[in-house]
């Protein structure tokens, strides 16, 4: 049987380059730093969401005051004409 | 300076998811037996019997209702209720906010001056029990009238639902 080129055994080291990194690995330090960061977020997203549901009452409380203070109740109307007379 | 925008933004989401999804059930509504006069009911109700009284709650909205009937075989009845809105599924507690008013879509409403806003809608034949169902919002109450009479004008039927719908309004 017939080879087109040389066999893969027949590579030195040499022969193969490696490709060049661009940029720098995280360290370990570094990768613990983002992963803190990632982490905070989290939690204050956490904790923002459970301080939204518990002052939610107050809130609306709040809100349902507000709305009804300012909203004008009619007078009292004149009594309706019997329905018997009709 | 990254990490602190990123704080700040989980923080808004964090907060505003908590308030948009919760439900607050509002504080009672006054019982609305009593803020209707016993002379209206004498007059839009000839011969009713007393009073029955209940309570519609729903998430984020609490509700109580009278019923007069009258004792007559041509029975007419005046049902009033009287609903107060909080906060459910990222809206309230106005009334108008969260479909406080009764329409029809398979009829003809019919809004009318009173409140923040009112609508009323009619059904069925004079002769066989001519029904008006007038709802109306003011802040976060919300009032349902729905009368039935027999031989009654559509204009008289109107007027009476709405004068009954003011007069609780009027005491709150």
């Amino acid at each position: 049987m017939a080879l087109n080129g040389p066999p893969l055994w027949a590579l030195r080291p040499d022969d193969l380059h490696r490709p060049e990194r661009s940029g720098h690995r995280l360290s370990p330090r570094q990768w613990l730093l983002v992963a803190a960061a990632v982490s905070l977020v989290i939690a204050v997203g956490i904790a923002a969401w459970n301080v939204g549901r518990l002052a939610a009452p107050a809130l609306v409380g709040w809100q349902i005051s507000l709305t009804d203070e300012f909203a004008d109740a009619p007078p009292l109307p004149d009594l309706p004409v019997p329905a018997t007379t009709r | 300076m990254a990490l602190a925008v990123c704080v700040l933004f989980a923080a808004a989401v964090g907060a505003w998811q908590g308030w948009r999804n919760v439900t607050v059930d509002p504080p009672a509504p006054p019982a609305v037996c009593p803020l209707v006069r016993t002379e209206v009911f004498d007059r839009l109700v000839p011969a009713h019997g007393p009073p029955q009284v209940g309570e519609q709650n729903a998430p984020g909205m609490r509700s109580n209702y009278c019923l007069v009937k009258s004792t007559h075989i041509r029975a007419t009845y005046l049902w009033v209720s009287l609903g107060r809105f909080g906060r459910h599924e990222g809206r309230g507690p106005r009334c108008v906010d969260r479909d406080g008013l009764q329409t029809v879509v398979n009829g003809r409403n019919h809004p009318l001056a009173l409140g923040d806003s009112a609508v009323y809608f009619l059904a069925g034949d004079p002769a066989t029990g001519r029904r008006i169902n007038f709802s109306t919002c003011l802040g976060t109450y919300g009032v349902v009238v729905a009368y039935e009479a027999y031989d009654t004008a559509d204009a008289a039927m109107v007027e009476s639902a709405a004068a009954v719908a003011q007069e609780v309004l009027s005491w709150l």
